[in-house]
């Protein structure tokens, strides 16, 4: 019976360290495969460039790992992105709002959006997956209606700061990635709506039983994920220098996949906040390796659409590993 | 009432249930029911699937609300009309599925929903007492006489008997004055049945008054003073334990009569 339950401890840890270790060895493996394949690839602009890139991928997949971790999903993150950096456009060159203003615009814009999701899902009770695809197309729509489709130029040099800058050498969209990971961290760990995510991930009926208000705080992991897309909206904004209607279609995948990488299990209960952005320096590595290469736009969906599958089908995996 | 007559009774029953009655569409699920619940008293709830067992045990946790009857709770008359309200009164519910979070650790399922904080910079910030709740559920766990020492491993790795001690543990942290205990020895082996067993004996000694739902008769004599037969949601039988025993008990289940007592009368 003792000695049962040591084996258990013992492949329990192992199984924890396989699950911390294992995105960073895939990492470092694409680091190395591209190496070989690309002499010169790990110079410092270059992973200052992935670096840069990553960070609109982890700031989403960071929201969206606490709706992860609640058992939920939101596919409406990339198109969510693209509403709230037009709004921004919006308020700052038609209505000549203060940059610092339209920030704040764009970031309410996501969670707006998010609370949105999470008023569906609990209240109305539509399956997340349902009611995020729904929020994907009306955001989608909603962007392209309020830029007539065109892309927005214009915001004042100062913004590209965001994107572009350099504090002691290391670009700006780090410290924002480093900023929202310690963020997500405090609220999953030290929080009762991060506990409660991890409550209601694991069993939403004890958790409902016990007293918690499962759809009060439904509604603020969805705001939590819409607030991250309003985030990444600006950082992403900056670093194209404009607002593009269309530019968020596509990074929804990106970021549940980096999520599911990183350790966050789409059955909920069980998740990792590094993880995510392991995994999302991962789809970045995999996307920018693409680029560099000359893999044409069109192999490169079809690729990231094997690599989500290929993700999920070793979550699912994973589950099985784990006694009963 | 039998119960009163009990030596060393109090005479204020702690929960008093008076003509309960709940209707779902056409099917009447209880029927002018009288139950009551003594301070340190064990009450069994016997009687076949569709008795009206879990209706009456759900009325009482707050889960449904009854169509006719009244509630008192210490002699007040009291409404419940959620499980929070019974849980605030003192009344907890521990369902035979033990509703654990089973990806977490003993101390977070023991304090969840209810977790003990600590204020920060003179109290406008308030963080968890992780430190606290740890060791407080490690004195609640010595104080029932079990030790568990797989404390941080999520308790799905545990066993049947020792998610239930924790399910257990998390309903008496609170001022508990009645639990209801539904089928707590279903899914158990028989050293596990023992333990909580003899647990909900020392849990009424702590003063505690339980009502136990148990199909399992032996089980219900080794730990219940008194017993409450429903059939097709009427009260047919209600007797002290002492006087009784398995064979008849069963006996008035399967028949559905007791000579002996005419209850609602």
């Amino acid at each position: 019976m003792k000695r049962q339950r040591r084996t258990l401890e013992n492949k329990l840890v192992t199984i924890r360290i396989i699950d911390k270790v294992g995105p960073v060895l895939i990492l470092l493996g694409l680091f190395g495969v591209m190496s070989v394949l690309y002499p010169g690839f790990l110079s410092v602009s270059n992973l200052s460039t992935i670096g840069v890139q990553a960070a609109t991928r982890a700031i989403l997949a960071l929201g969206i790992t606490v709706v992860i971790i609640s058992g939920g999903i939101d596919l409406s993150v990339g198109t969510v992105m693209s509403a709230s950096m037009v709004t921004m456009g919006v308020f700052t060159l038609y209505l000549k709002v203060n940059m610092v203003i339209g920030i704040l615009v764009a970031i309410s814009m996501g969670t707006f959006a998010g609370i949105v999701n999470g008023l569906m899902i609990s209240h109305g009770r539509l399956p997340p997956f349902i009611a995020t695809l729904g929020m994907l197309g009306i955001a989608q729509g909603a962007a392209l209606v309020m830029s007539k489709g065109y892309s927005m130029y214009g915001f004042p040099e100062s913004f590209q700061f965001i994107a572009a800058g350099e504090f002691a050498g290391i670009p700006i969209p780090i410290f924002a990635v480093a900023a929202a990971t310690l963020l997500v961290y405090c609220v999953l760990y030290e929080t009762k709506t991060g506990r409660y995510a991890f409550a209601i991930g694991g069993n939403e009926e004890a958790a409902r039983r016990v007293g918690i208000s499962t759809k009060r705080y439904k509604v603020s992991f969805y705001a939590i994920s819409g607030c991250f897309a309003g985030i990444a909206s600006v950082v992403l904004s900056s670093r194209i220098n404009s607002a593009h209607p269309g530019i968020g279609f596509g990074y929804e995948l990106d970021a549940i996949a980096a999520a599911v990488i990183g350790g966050n299990s789409l059955r909920g209960g069980k998740g990792s906040v590094p993880g995510s952005v392991i995994g999302a320096l991962i789809m970045a590595t995999i996307r920018y390796s693409l680029n560099i290469l000359g893999i044409s736009s069109f192999w490169q969906q079809l690729v990231l659409g094997i690599v989500l599958v290929v993700v999920v089908y070793f979550d699912q995996m994973r589950a099985m590993r784990l006694p009963e | 009432m039998p119960g009163k007559e009990r030596l060393g009774m109090s005479d204020v029953p702690v929960v008093e249930m008076i003509g309960m009655s709940k209707h779902f569409g056409g099917v009447i699920a209880l029927d002018k029911v009288d139950f009551s619940v003594y301070p340190n008293e064990v009450v069994a709830i016997a009687g076949d699937n569709g008795a009206g067992k879990t209706t009456l045990i759900k009325i009482l946790s707050g889960v449904f609300t009854p169509d006719e009857g009244k509630i008192f709770f210490e002699g007040r008359k009291v409404s419940i009309g959620n499980p929070m309200d019974a849980r605030n009164m003192g009344i907890e519910t521990i369902y035979q599925d033990l509703a654990l979070a089973d990806n977490m650790d003993i101390p977070t399922n023991v304090f969840l929903g209810r977790e003990l904080m600590k204020p920060l910079f003179a109290g406008f910030l308030k963080f968890f007492d992780k430190k606290k709740m740890i060791l407080e559920s490690r004195r609640l766990l010595d104080s029932m006489r079990i030790s568990i020492g797989s404390f941080g491993v999520p308790v799905q790795f545990l066993s049947g008997g020792q998610r239930q001690i924790v399910a257990i543990a998390r309903s008496i942290y609170f001022k508990t004055k009645v639990l209801i205990m539904d089928e707590p020895t279903a899914a158990l082996g028989v050293e596990e049945t023992d333990t909580v067993l003899g647990l909900i004996r020392n849990l009424k000694e702590g003063g505690i008054s339980i009502v136990l739902i148990c199909h399992n008769l032996t089980h219900v004599f080794t730990v219940s003073d008194r017993i409450v037969v429903l059939k097709t949601g009427r009260k047919i039988s209600e007797r002290p334990a002492e006087g009784t025993d398995p064979d008849e008990i069963a006996k008035i289940i399967i028949t559905g009569r007791d000579e002996k007592t005419t209850p609602n009368a």
